[in-house]
């Protein structure tokens, strides 16, 4: 019975957060838009479910304010009261705090929020005296009992047609762009859906995997009996048989990995919001567009997506965007815009945020760059535009004292780097004065198979992802050459440090072999070579975690399985970098 | 939850050899018990992390109880097992032999002697008499739970 419950509460919370993410982009469409009745409606819908749901299962709380709100967007749907900011910032509010009820609710952590304030504010706004042309009318009308009546009229009457329309109204400022992508989702949303653990489903990814393996045995173990049996019946259709077997394993494999892909919506919906109460603190005017938002990704991606683009989302209307009266002087409208597209180019996924702002000075940049000395005299006379923009991403860049003074970004670049390439990803910056800065986020279309390159040091076979790599190289022992101890080579003028892989990892290397293979790496600034034993060959790998394995202090990201079922490491070269070679000065 | 010491309840155990001694764990923790296969080593681990191995498609570490127990070392055998056990992580335990699943009754099960300052001695939750052998009762969560096993386990 407990349990039931525990179960039934459990929906109404995952469902009570979908509906409230759901709606808040909605507010902002509707402050664009005025009043528009399909999205009134959908809101108010949305809040009376929650209600419903809420005063069921006896959370006095949540009623009390979606019950206010509710209240609230009815007025506006009849036509009784007119939409303003500061309506808004209250019924916005009221969503808040419901998110944070439901917060509670969902850590189980018994904490009560003080309503009393924001019930206040919704009985003001309620009966007119956020200023309203018709608020002296309804203040006496305003008794919970007669909204209690009316509400449930208004329901019944128009729930169901309701529905659609709006899902569609956010989709039209970007239909021009993407109108396929827009067409396709609506679809998909009312297409019935099946709530599954995570967990089983990376179970069932998991033991995809291993049918592969079985299938690539399988396949070998064919090929031998072709080659001695060929002609024979039986073996025929055993290689026809495997051959099928290949087929759709594949294409399972391909259907597990879109199990785990969710729309960028989930993410891109708290945007709009963001935007606007931004934009609004700051006295600025900026409109928002989005494109491409059906575009699926892994859920890894999902989750780790969202805050390197609240940074610079952040960082464009803070900085980018400027104040009205400026952007007139400059001959541009006065309502700043930023627009984020999302797509999928090749099995890449490419997501762009590009504002219209004053962009970023590079020459200040620079100059900043010189004078906290993350580049010496020499580079900064060397440095050209290109390799200037992407100071902002260093670390040192990104404190308060640069983010006020400078015009260009800082805040938090570092951390849009780190957790982009933490998704194997990168970023790129596109910046013209006074016309606007673009960003170019670029992600692998899933987290679980990266390219890698095989190799074998000190007898044991390593992947290592291919992303960092820039360069192999075959050299003979005699070409390293040792400064103060340390081991180096010469490579087109440039002198790197090299490492021995086996050393770095701690096992015995492969004594008096002549020929060495080198990995030039790059990670970050620092450019270094590692030699390995031998080079195995490209392949796609596809990552497994190590439950219980203390991945930072071994150096891997993770292990992969071979075609024979062997476990090979997959190598982390920024842990590499980081401890055992960032302790050498380069 | 069976508590090793208490009353007449019965335990069900796999008992395995290690170094000439009997031990015996619940065996409800047992996942598997599988012949030795390739074992991966990873860099910078603790010495008696053995490595990893592919449990049909899962990745996970395998310990040698040897090495752990700071017993000696002795090179895989035929006899030589790996214990699949989940506790809260899956884990292989190398051991020398299994030997069988047997029944004691909780009652002849005696707390770890206090002598018992040797190796491991942490680790031992019981000593079940049994005829004319005596079984070593681990406490696998103690031997393979956080803060024991450090860097084993550290991430689930």
């Amino acid at each position: 019975m407990a349990d039931e419950m525990e179960e039934i509460v459990a929906d109404f919370i995952s469902e009570a957060e979908e509906s409230l993410e759901r709606i808040d982009p909605l507010f902002v469409e509707l402050e664009a838009k005025g009043h528009d009745k399909d999205i009134l409606h959908d809101i108010f819908r949305s809040m009376h479910t929650i209600k419903g749901a809420a005063g069921f299962l006896g959370f006095q709380l949540i009623v009390d304010v979606a019950h206010k709100a509710e209240s609230i967007m009815k007025k506006l749907r009849d036509d009784e009261t007119s939409i303003s900011t500061a309506l808004i910032d209250v019924i916005l509010r009221s969503v808040d705090m419901l998110k944070l009820l439901i917060r509670h609710l969902k850590m189980k952590d018994g904490a009560e929020e003080d309503i009393r304030g924001l019930l206040g504010d919704l009985d003001a706004a309620l009966s007119g005296e956020v200023a309203t042309p018709t608020g002296t009318d309804d203040s006496e009308g305003e008794k919970p009992s007669v909204i209690g009546a009316e509400e449930e009229t208004g329901y019944d009457g128009g729930a169901v047609p309701g529905a659609l329309p709006v899902q569609e109204v956010p989709r039209e400022a970007t239909a021009a762009q993407t109108a396929d992508k827009g067409s396709a989702s609506p679809a998909k949303e009312t297409s019935p859906t099946l709530r599954i653990d995570v967990e089983r489903v990376d179970k069932v990814m998991d033991l995809t995997g291993e049918i592969v393996l079985v299938r690539n045995r399988l396949l070998n173990i064919a090929n031998e009996f072709d080659v001695r049996y060929s002609g024979d019946d039986a073996v025929e259709s055993l290689a026809s048989t495997v051959s099928f077997l290949d087929l759709v394993t594949a294409d399972m494999q391909l259907a597990v990995m879109k199990m785990r892909m969710q729309p960028l919506k989930k993410v891109f919906s708290k945007f709009p919001r963001l935007v606007r109460d931004m934009s609004n603190g700051l006295g600025k005017e900026i409109e928002l567009k989005i494109s491409g938002e059906g575009t699926e990704v892994d859920r890894t991606v999902i989750e780790q997506i969202g805050d390197p683009m609240v940074h610079i989302l952040r960082n464009s209307i803070d900085h980018g965007i400027e104040p009205a009266e400026a952007r007139l002087q400059k001959g541009k409208p006065a309502k700043g815009a930023i627009s984020i597209d999302a797509s999928q180019q090749g099995n890449h996924i490419v997501i762009e945020v590009s504002d219209n702002g004053k962009g970023i000075d590079l020459g200040r940049v620079k100059q900043k760059a010189l004078e906290k000395g993350l580049v010496s005299q020499e580079e900064f006379h060397r440095m050209t535009d290109e390799s200037a923009v992407n100071l902002i991403f260093l670390p040192g860049f990104s404190t308060a004292e640069v983010a006020t003074q400078l015009s260009g970004r800082g805040v938090g670049m570092d951390v849009v780097k780190t957790n982009i390439a933490k998704l194997n990803g990168f970023v790129e910056v596109m910046t013209e004065k006074d016309k606007g800065t673009r960003f170019r986020i670029s992600i692998p279309l899933t987290l679980a198979i990266i390219q890698a390159l095989m190799v074998r040091a000190g007898g044991r076979q390593y992947a290592i992802p291919l992303a960092p790599i820039e360069e192999t190289l075959k050299i003979c022992a005699a070409e390293i050459k040792e400064i103060t101890g340390q081991g180096v080579i010469e490579v087109r003028d440039s002198i790197l440090p090299l490492f021995e892989l086996a050393d770095v990892l701690g096992c015995t290397a492969r004594p008096g072999v002549d020929a060495r293979y080198v990995l030039i790496i790059a990670i970050g600034d620092k450019k270094f070579g590692i030699a390995v034993d031998e080079l195995l060959g490209q392949e796609e790998v596809v990552i497994k975690n190590v439950g219980g394995i203390d991945v930072n202090s071994s150096y891997i990201v993770g292990a992969t399985i071979t075609g024979e079922g062997k476990v090979v490491l997959i190598l982390d070269l920024a842990g590499i970098s980081r401890n055992a070679i960032g302790l050498i000065k380069v | 939850m069976t508590t090793m010491t208490a009353g007449s309840e019965v335990l069900q155990l796999v008992t395995f050899r290690l170094c000439d001694e009997e031990f015996a764990i619940d065996i409800l923790k047992v996942q598997e018990i599988n012949r030795m296969v390739d074992i991966t080593a990873v860099p910078n681990s603790p010495s008696y992390v053995e490595g990893v191995i592919n449990l049909r498609g899962k990745v996970i570490p395998v310990i040698s109880l040897r090495r752990r127990f700071g017993l000696e070392v002795k090179e895989a055998d035929m006899h030589s097992r790996i214990m699949v056990v989940d506790v809260g992580v899956t884990v292989g335990m190398i051991v020398d032999s299994v030997s069988e699943v047997l029944r004691l009754s909780g009652d002849t099960v005696e707390p770890p002697p206090p002598l018992t300052g040797g190796a491991g001695s942490e680790f031992i939750k019981g000593v079940g008499k049994l005829k004319d052998r005596l079984l070593i009762l681990l406490d696998i969560e103690k031997l393979l739970g956080n803060e024991e096993v450090g860097a084993v386990a550290a991430l689930s």
